[in-house]
């Protein structure tokens, strides 16, 4: 049954009134002052003390203060461009990373859009903050015309629902596992508009194993790579799955023991375990392994039922042998020519520690290239979000660069 | 320039559970407080006190009370 305003079944969780108010209003130029000033409010609240137990919740206040929208906005607001919004943006936000779905709408206010956010059922501690803060912070009359560019709600993943929400889009932003990005996509946009998609992706982590044995500050470098995973579970696209050493055999071999000791300890300082359930599957990717030929060597740690498999480097070639939850690969290369070609679609970010960026950079710009990544970034900087995501500069993607001579 | 150091200080006072005798040679991570959600709240305090805004590799650059002061020159901020 075709639904409509009046008939579709939702719950409201922040911005306008109703749906209909956000799902109408005009476009915007980006960045306009309006939504810098509703967007340095949120931030303020969000970097309140209280919130010091979320280290994702400060970081999306530090993200959207107003210094580094006012950078930001730098590349989209010189004289002679002149950008605008597309209209109506409906975002379907994951859960595997909680805070995504404010990110999302963030970079769709700031290119000049309304934005209906779509979340998904799984309610987190996290969301459920932000949630009540944006809301308030909306419910301040000097918003009041933001609040009406920004609905959040949670409905069916029905089919009726979806192709609803399809009519509103003028940008679609799918955020989420390729089959439910496949399903959303047989519910047809209207013949101007356009999805951004965001699906399955996963991620690397390059060491020097002499610079890593060279390094005083261990712990620092433990830190920054429990950042990198275990804040999701080791679920989010940009947590790294495989780690690949590079140095010589010995080398390799003392780096390993003493990064994965210092992973387990921040482990067991931060409290972590690995979520039990997870274990039988992580065991049978292990036996998968075997069954192929690839002689897996598994290292399990007790304490915190982290799991590191060394593997031959062609298995990384593979995505579907990687998992989540402390499930690393991790293989060995005596220097970075000898890395195997990852191509492909699929690999999103290198974490790096002891390289420069140029010794990288040398093996993305040859053909074919040896590495295909979006990102390379230090180690600890992972889920750091950017405006440029997955390859999309995000504002440029969701306005329109006017032409005006 | 006494201003300066006077505004200086006092982000560091805000962002972290110290006093003025404290500040001297204090270095990221010396106290559970300075981490790096305590360091975001330092860098929105100086964004807002001398009224810029930070590049991130500057953020980083912050490692001490003294390198921070080095930071704030390259935005012609003595301190």
């Amino acid at each position: 049954m075709t639904v409509t305003f009046d008939t579709f079944s939702h719950q409201r969780l922040a911005g306008a009134d109703e749906l209909k108010i956000a799902a109408t209003v005009p476009p915007h130029p980006v960045f306009a002052d309006a939504v810098i000033a509703m967007l340095s409010a949120l931030s303020a609240e969000l970097m309140r003390p209280d919130f010091r137990a979320f280290p994702d919740i400060a970081g999306l206040g530090f993200f959207c203060r107003q210094a580094h929208l006012s950078i930001m906005s730098r590349a989209y607001t010189g004289d002679t461009d002149f950008h605008m919004g597309r209209g109506t943006t409906v975002h379907y936000t994951p859960s595997n990373v909680p805070l995504n779905f404010c990110y999302s709408m963030i970079a769709g206010l700031l290119a000049g859009n309304s934005c209906i956010i779509r979340l998904s059922d799984k309610d987190s501690p996290e969301s459920g903050r932000v949630i009540a803060v944006l809301d308030r912070v909306l419910s301040d009359p000097a918003f009041e015309d933001i609040r009406n560019r920004v609905y959040l709600l949670r409905c069916a993943p029905t089919q009726d629902n979806n192709d609803f929400l399809a009519r509103l889009s003028d940008v679609r932003v799918l955020w989420g596992g390729d089959a439910a990005v496949s399903t959303i996509r047989q519910s047809f946009l209207k013949p101007h508009a356009f999805d951004v998609t965001f699906p399955d992706r996963y991620s690397i982590c390059l060491v020097s194993s002499a610079a890593y044995l060279e390094e005083h500050d261990r712990k620092s470098i433990a830190a920054a790579f429990f950042n990198d995973t275990f804040l999701f579970d080791q679920n989010a696209c940009s947590s790294p799955r495989a780690v690949i050493w590079v140095g010589a055999p010995q080398a390799n071999a003392a780096a390993q023991s003493a990064f994965w000791d210092a992973l387990h300890d921040i482990m067991l300082e931060r409290g972590y375990r690995c979520p039990a359930s997870l274990t039988f599957g992580k065991l049978m990717l292990v036996a998968d392994l075997a069954v192929g030929g690839h002689e897996p060597e598994m290292h399990r740690c007790r304490k915190t039922g982290n799991m590191v498999i060394s593997v031959n480097p062609d298995v990384l070639c593979e995505p579907s042998r990687f998992s989540g939850g402390g499930y690393f690969l991790q293989a060995e290369i005596g220097d970075l020519s000898q890395l195997p070609p990852l191509r492909g679609h699929k690999l999103q970010t290198v974490t790096y520690f002891g390289f420069a960026k140029e010794d990288l950079v040398s093996l993305i710009a040859v053909s074919p290239p040896r590495l295909q990544a979006d990102r390379l970034v230090k180690i600890g900087k992972a889920t750091a979000f950017d405006i440029v995501w997955d390859g999309y500069d995000l504002i440029s993607q969701m306005s329109k660069r006017l032409v005006i001579q | 320039m006494s201003d300066n150091i006077e505004k200086y200080m006092k982000c560091f006072m805000e962002a972290f559970p110290v006093g003025k005798d404290d500040l001297d040679g204090l270095k990221y991570q010396d106290i559970p407080e300075w981490d790096s959600i305590g360091h975001m709240n330092l860098v929105a305090a100086l964004e807002e006190e001398f009224g810029i805004e930070m590049e991130i590799d500057d953020i980083t650059d912050i490692s001490d009370f003294h390198k921070g002061k080095e930071v704030l020159l390259r935005y012609e901020i003595a301190v």
